[in-house]
């Protein structure tokens, strides 16, 4: 699982270079949701899950613990972007009482999908279950919050790319990338509810749209950075 | 498009360009592989010939014409219409014009400051296509490239057009085969037949009105150009601070 790891290296080192920028009260919405993603990615790579897991109540709450990590960084990261690109009705399907709706309402079918399942032992996403259809639905509907964020974001992201601006244009072609995948992946969930061997390709492109994400995020940072300092 | 690779060969051989792929590609000055990658695929692009021309000290203009797609252009070139030639003229040379009609001397005294810029500036595709449309051409090439019109436009305003796209859309307008080559750059002006200090001259011929007209037409598309860059600009600072 080197991949998992590198994923979670290059996230938590995104997210540790706006932390100075957090404490001074910059941005905490984007730098909140960094810091939600990295440690979701953390939680699920498999050295980590097993010692987190030993310490919680019930055997793979690590994992419920992990989606709402990841759906809350999504979340917030999601509002950032529609107001970015300045986007208010977009704004609203993400956190808006429709957004909110959505958000509980994946939640809530994942608990009771996690309550549903049989696990025979610890691992993130129940992967050693896949044989179960509810655990396979349990995997594919966590990706299907990801993929409607992206779906409403997207048009707006991709208009970016032909920005006369260099900073603009590598952002949204980082966002409009991650947001493909994020796209991808819910496709593979689909797949892997019928053919459980695509399971290990979705989670390889669900790292992949994690990074292309918060590369895209920590380029506006890094714009920002320069802007000021040119300012100076 | 292009021309076939062999016509090519036979070409150069015939204005004394050396035959063999390495010693053609040192003469022209590009690079060995993207001489034998273009002569592989079977297609020379009119750029590698305008390039190859001026090299063998030959009329680029006569260079295309040498070959079969181009043929039916040899023969004396058409004089550029004035329209067209204003087709090509930028926002400050109009305004100094203007200038010196109001301050007579105005213009002698900013030729050392400013000369005319040759092709491609922005927009000299787009202009030039605004100045042979007898009507309708948009559409008419939407029809024949078998593209979307929106796509058509986006591929004018852009300068996308390949030479060959120029020779057409100037043969279905009826003007100067070369005015297109000109303004997207492929040819000097010099080599597509214009007088030299022709964008000179048709300025110092236009009337008020026109004068007038031109330079309104040119600080619109100034305008427009400075807002968008101006939207833009706001919009990456809206996403730098936001998400930054």
């Amino acid at each position: 699982m080197t991949i998992a790891f590198l994923v979670v290296a290059v996230l938590a080192a995104l997210a540790l270079t706006r932390l100075p920028g957090a404490i001074r009260g910059r941005n905490p919405l984007v730098v909140a949701s960094a810091f939600a993603i990295a440690l979701a990615f953390a939680l699920i790579t498999p050295e980590v899950y097993r010692a987190v897991d030993g310490v919680l109540p019930f055997e793979n709450a690590t994992d419920l613990l992990a989606k709402l990590l990841l759906f809350t960084g999504l979340l917030l990261a999601g509002t950032q972007v529609a107001r970015a690109y300045d986007a208010p009705r977009t704004l609203r399907f993400v956190s808006g009482p429709p957004g909110a709706l959505v958000f509980v309402g994946v939640f809530v079918v994942e608990v009771a999908l996690f309550v549903a399942s049989e696990p025979t032992g610890r691992a993130a996403d129940l992967a050693l279950d896949l044989d179960q259809g509810v655990v396979r639905l349990y995997s594919t509907v966590a990706t299907a919050y990801p993929a409607y964020l992206f779906a409403l974001l997207l048009p707006h992201v991709v208009r970016g790319v032909r920005s006369s601006q260099t900073s603009t244009r590598l952002t949204s072609l980082l966002l409009s990338a991650g947001g493909v995948l994020a796209l991808v992946r819910f496709a593979i969930g689909l797949v892997t509810l019928g053919v459980p061997a695509a399971y290990p390709v979705g989670q390889i492109v669900s790292g992949l749209a994690a990074v292309l994400v918060a590369l895209g995020l920590a380029l506006a940072f890094f714009a920002r950075r320069l802007r000021s300092r040119a300012a100076r | 498009m292009s021309v076939p690779s062999g016509e090519f060969r036979a070409w150069a051989a015939s204005v004394g360009l050396p035959a063999a792929a390495l010693p053609l590609a040192r003469a022209l000055g590009v690079s060995r592989s993207t001489l034998q990658a273009q002569l592989l695929r079977g297609r020379v692009p009119e750029a590698q010939i305008v390039a190859a021309a001026r090299v063998a000290g030959v009329a680029p203009v006569d260079a295309l014409t040498a070959f079969d797609r181009y043929a039916d252009l040899r023969g004396p070139a058409i004089e550029p219409t004035p329209a067209e030639v204003l087709a090509q003229v930028e926002l400050a040379d109009a305004l100094v014009v203007l200038l010196d009609r109001q301050a007579p001397g105005a213009r002698a005294a900013l030729s050392g400051v400013r000369g005319m810029a040759d092709p491609p500036l922005p927009g000299s595709v787009r202009q030039w296509i605004d100045a042979i449309d007898p009507g309708g051409l948009r559409a008419t090439l939407a029809e024949r490239w078998r593209m979307a019109p929106s796509n058509v436009s986006a591929a004018i305003s852009a300068s996308k057009l390949r030479p060959s796209q120029l020779v057409e859309i100037a043969r279905i307008a009826g003007t100067s085969w070369t005015g297109g080559l000109a303004a997207a750059g492929v040819l000097t002006l010099e080599e597509a037949g214009w007088r030299r200090g022709a964008r000179s001259d048709a300025l110092t011929r236009l009337s008020d009105v026109d004068l007038n007209d031109l330079v309104a037409d040119r600080l619109a598309a100034a305008q427009r150009e400075a807002r968008r860059l101006a939207a833009d600009t706001e919009q990456a600072h809206r996403i730098q601070d936001t998400l930054g």
